[in-house]
């Protein structure tokens, strides 16, 4: 029984570690393609297994595949649980994947009707939740083809950002400093091209880019 | 070297307000531009470039251009809801550092201000009572 369920992941993890190969396509297709050979039933969540160190170390050591026990949550479906959906959950999912598992689970044993809003919320966010984890085991795999790291050090980061506060004073005090700057340059071209009223003068350029300086607030680039 | 993406700006950003408070930052090289919107999308661009091209050895219009290829890239693998506590660490720390240097700031300003107060009481003493005077009040 255990050595079928392990079995059946890592087939589920094989699958999936050929299609995260493709650098860009649809999750959903993917997806499909991964469980094409996997029944349409839902798959109920993995009952609990025991872990290597309920088992003697000897054993442990013996059996190699005993190790993937470890990065197994037994609380954690091999897929999605949403309806319809057959993604399938990432082999290490995140922190924040594992604890929304856990409130699934709190909420079936609750007791509550299944068709009932937070549950239904609750598997959005697993689903969602799952898409981007796979897509960013997929850009993963682009970084290393790319040679770009795929871990920050943000504390680095910080530093280097407060070593440059010489260099970006200007950019705060005078007006005349930005000229060299690209992305000053770049952001004057992008509202020029669509302010051709505002460059025939017709309408103040503070007032005609309200709207656009709103919009804009909520935009994160970079 | 990449995108620094959504844990990137946020921790770029959140040294910019610690170095360039919005309370001691005039806006009218920028205006109409807010120091918000500024910092989004002219000052973090600009370090994420700069700070890029000299990952990659080259110049910061290089990296500009790595910064672009990479967009994607840095924000799927570094987004904002990440497990990574090492952000909210940061921003903690550059909020305790910018509360730290406004207050000093302020002491700064109020002890400068009470000199000035100081110096003119010691000239109208001066003015009114002569140097001996003027001396004993200092």
């Amino acid at each position: 029984m255990r050595a079928s369920q392990i079995k059946g992941k890592m087939k589920a993890t094989s699958d999936y570690e050929e299609s995260s190969n493709e650098e860009s396509g649809d999750d959903k297709t993917e997806s499909n393609t991964a469980t094409a050979s996997s029944s349409n039933i839902r798959p109920k969540p993995r009952p609990a297994q025991k872990s290597v160190a309920e088992t003697p170390p000897s054993q442990s050591k013996e059996n190699n595949k005993a190790t993937i026990d470890d990065e197994l949550d037994p609380n954690i479906p091999v897929q999605c649980p949403s309806y319809n959906c057959r993604d399938i959950v990432p082999m290490q999912p995140s922190k924040i994947l594992a604890d929304l598992f856990r409130s699934r689970n709190e909420l079936l044993q609750s007791g509550k009707d299944p068709a009932k809003k937070d549950l239904m919320r609750n598997e959005y966010d697993i689903c969602m939740r799952i898409t981007a984890e796979r897509s960013r085991a997929r850009y993963h795999a682009l970084g290393k083809r790319e040679g770009w790291p795929v871990r920050l050090n943000l504390t680095n980061l910080r530093d280097r950002v407060l070593m440059m506060a010489d260099n970006l004073r200007p950019l705060y005090n005078d007006r005349s400093s930005l000229d060299d700057v690209l992305t000053w340059e770049y952001l004057v071209d992008d509202v020029g091209d669509h302010s051709d009223k505002n460059r025939a003068g017709l309408v103040p350029f503070s007032k005609s880019h309200d709207s656009q300086m709103n919009q804009l607030e909520s935009v994160r680039p970079g | 070297m990449h995108s620094y993406g959504q844990q990137g700006h946020i921790v770029i950003k959140s040294t910019l307000n610690r170095l360039f408070p919005a309370s001691h930052t005039p806006t009218t090289s920028f205006t109409p531009l807010s120091l918000n919107l500024f910092n989004d999308f002219v000052v973090i661009p600009f370090v994420a470039m700069t700070l890029i091209g000299e990952d990659i050895k080259s110049s910061p219009e290089e990296g500009y251009e790595t910064m672009r290829r990479s967009a994607d890239f840095g924000e799927r693998v570094f987004p904002e809801d990440d497990d990574n506590s090492e952000v909210d660490v940061i921003v903690a720390d550059n909020d305790r550092a910018a509360a730290r240097e406004k207050k000093d700031r302020e002491k700064r300003e109020m002890t400068e201000a009470m000199k000035e107060v100081k110096e003119s009481l010691v000239l109208k003493v001066f003015l009114a009572f002569g140097l001996p005077c003027a001396r004993r009040s200092l």
